[in-house]
């Protein structure tokens, strides 16, 4: 088969596959069994397996559970509620009081958290009622607690820049000193947001009447703030700090969260059980796309894909920075309807040679895909943040309504994207600076 | 019936039972940190065995998700369609697991074997049979999503079936 002719049964294939609801895993897998069959016969299909072995014993794939584990348990323990109570006490009088706390508790939760759904799933059951009960602007409520709660992936530890960086072959370090300060300017953008629309119109966060608030006690601060800035300062500490791999970092911060819960006398064989259990699942699901994905391209690049793709951006005769934006264009198409899991292990094996041939920097382009991920957690028609909210949210509150919301959220996220396509030293000044 | 839904998840516990790796993992990794920080005696198998137990995690996931039929899926046309429809979808499905994991443990299965019977070991300084058993634990996972496969997709053909009856029926009344 001629490469033009397999690339076109690849892309095809995979998206009728999955779009009649063959998991992706093995619709991946598939293809790239019946592609070497047919191009190369049997000796060739011995491939997958070892695709799945090296990868299986890959230590810095191991961080990925470590952290889900870590998020899971955190979720299931009551620590983030507190957290959430003694905020409240601290904003809730302010302008825009809620809205404030739930931005704050999304960005101390997204940097002990790689993951998004467990976030926008507490919020939508603590800060949601509460924004409802004092009256607040419905459309804003939603859309902080979405673009808040998806701040997991953007700021680091993430899980979608360690897949990045074992899939692109760059270091998952760099990636998180590099998401660093566009993570955060993207947190400050959306405060920024809720504040200018709250002095516009007060009316869209209104105080609250009575006053329920007390102040700030030490309780607060033991079971609500110290856990949390412990966790945070060991998984910064470990990361940053270079003192261990990223994988020994989340390794420890579970062993530290373990420890928290267990001083919360909040630990039983119940917590556990139920977070391992998830880990699991989420781990199997995870791991087996990245599998199928990686034999799927593996296949593909054998048969000359990588040189093929390369070779049509180039005769297309677009500039460099053309390239990338055709790029983020793909991203965004295949977010409407795809995983992030799904979209980054099947472009960026094939898109990030090309980065690099360019002359562009794959660090910046892991930190470009993660806000282009952010993004798609919130556009319809299968924003994921958007149905973790509908959830745990009150029925009169649909999908329509959701999505109505997300978008003033969504044109910050482009926004601060073109930033950091124009000035890519936003995200690059960090590491360079440290190494 | 019911026996049936027993055994099912016993198969789903024992199954669920790999996640206590991930505490054993935890233990070490934090074990090793601390030996190499604080007491300055760094351990030559802490990270080869987690690696090793974290390798054994990820094929019993992908049994797990299988179990739970839960991997990573678009459904959205897949509701919307009609029961002859989803059975053909269905049957589409089984054909890709069916190809993916027996050419997985078919072609997988000649090295699997060689790493099994030379106990294959993984060539570092704590040197623990990382190949020789981590390679047929992927032949089986393989084998066991292909048969699990093959057990939903049964699940699903009745499941079909009582439905559109039901709706039928309703129809009727």
């Amino acid at each position: 088969m001629s490469i033009e002719l397999i690339t076109l049964v690849l892309v095809i294939g995979v998206l009728f596959l999955m779009a009649v609801g063959v998991p992706l895993a093995f619709a991946a897998g598939s293809l790239a069994i019946a592609i070497a069959y047919f191009n190369y016969g049997t000796p060739v299909i011995a491939i997958a397996h070892k695709t799945i072995y090296g990868l299986a014993t890959e230590y810095a794939l191991l961080s990925i559970p470590l952290f889900i584990f870590m998020a899971t348990l955190l979720e299931r323990s009551r620590i983030a509620h507190d957290l959430y109570d003694s905020l409240n006490k601290l904003f809730g009088r302010r302008k825009g009081g809620v809205m404030t706390v739930t931005l704050v508790i999304s960005i101390f939760m997204a940097a002990i958290s790689g993951i998004i759904g467990g976030e926008i799933v507490l919020l939508g059951l603590v800060a949601l009622p509460q924004m409802l009960r004092l009256n607040y602007d419905k459309k804003l409520a939603i859309g902080v607690i979405c673009a808040g709660g998806s701040l997991g992936t953007m700021i680091p530890p993430s899980i979608v820049l360690i897949v990045y960086g074992l899939t692109a072959e760059v270091s998952v370090h760099k990636l998180f000193l590099a998401s660093f300060v566009p993570g955060f300017v993207l947190a400050l953008a959306y405060y920024a947001y809720i504040y200018i629309r709250c002095t516009l119109n007060p009316n869209l966060a209104p105080m609250p009447e009575e006053v329920d608030v007390e102040s700030i006690n030490w309780k607060d601060i033991t079971r609500g703030f110290l856990p949390f800035l412990l966790l945070i300062c060991i998984v910064f500490g470990c990361i940053y700090g270079g003192v261990t791999s990223i994988t020994e970092a989340a390794g420890v911060a579970v062993g530290a969260t373990l420890m928290v819960i267990y001083a919360r006398k909040e630990l039983c064989k119940e917590l556990v059980w139920e977070a391992l259990k998830r880990t699991l699942l989420s781990c199997g699901i995870i791991l087996w796309v990245t599998f199928g994905a990686a034999v799927l391209i593996g296949i593909y690049n054998l048969s000359g894909g990588q040189r093929y793709v390369t070779g049509f951006i180039e005769g297309l005769g677009i500039s460099p920075f053309a390239t990338i934006l055709v790029m983020m264009l793909v991203f965004f198409v295949l977010g409407l309807f795809m995983d992030w899991i799904g979209i980054l292990l099947l472009t960026i094996p094939i898109f990030v040679p090309i980065i690099t041939y360019l002359g562009y920097d794959p660090v910046w382009f892991g930190v470009l895909f993660s806000l282009t991920m952010q993004v798609a957690f919130l556009s319809p028609p299968f924003g994921p943040a958007a149905f973790y909210l509908k959830s745990v949210a009150p029925p009169e509150i649909t999908l329509q309504t959701i999505y109505a919301s997300l978008w003033p959220f969504m044109l910050i996220q482009l926004a601060i994207l073109m930033f950091l396509l124009a000035f890519p030293g936003i995200a690059l000044w960090l590491p360079a600076a440290l190494s | 019936m019911s026996s049936g839904m027993h055994k099912s998840s016993i198969a789903k516990t024992i199954t669920a039972l790999f996640s206590l790796l991930l505490l054993v993992i935890v233990a070490v990794t934090f074990y090793e940190v601390l030996a190499r920080y604080l007491f300055k005696m760094p351990t030559l198998w802490a990270n080869e065995l987690a690696l090793w137990l974290s390798a054994i995690l990820y094929v019993a996931a992908g049994v797990y998700a299988m179990q739970l039929d839960q991997h990573l899926r678009i459904t959205v046309l897949y509701d919307a369609s009609p029961s002859w429809l989803k059975r053909v979808f269905d049957c589409i499905q089984l054909i890709c697991v069916l190809t993916y994991c027996l050419a997985v443990s078919w072609f997988g299965w000649p090295s699997s074997w060689k790493a099994l019977a030379t106990w294959e070991r993984f060539g570092t300084a704590w040197n623990p049979p990382i190949p020789a058993t981590v390679k047929p634990a992927i032949v089986c996972a393989a084998l066991i999503i292909a048969i699990y496969a093959i057990i939903n997709f049964v699940k699903n053909m009745r499941g079909i079936d009582t439905r559109s009856r039901a709706e039928e029926k309703g129809r009727v009344d």
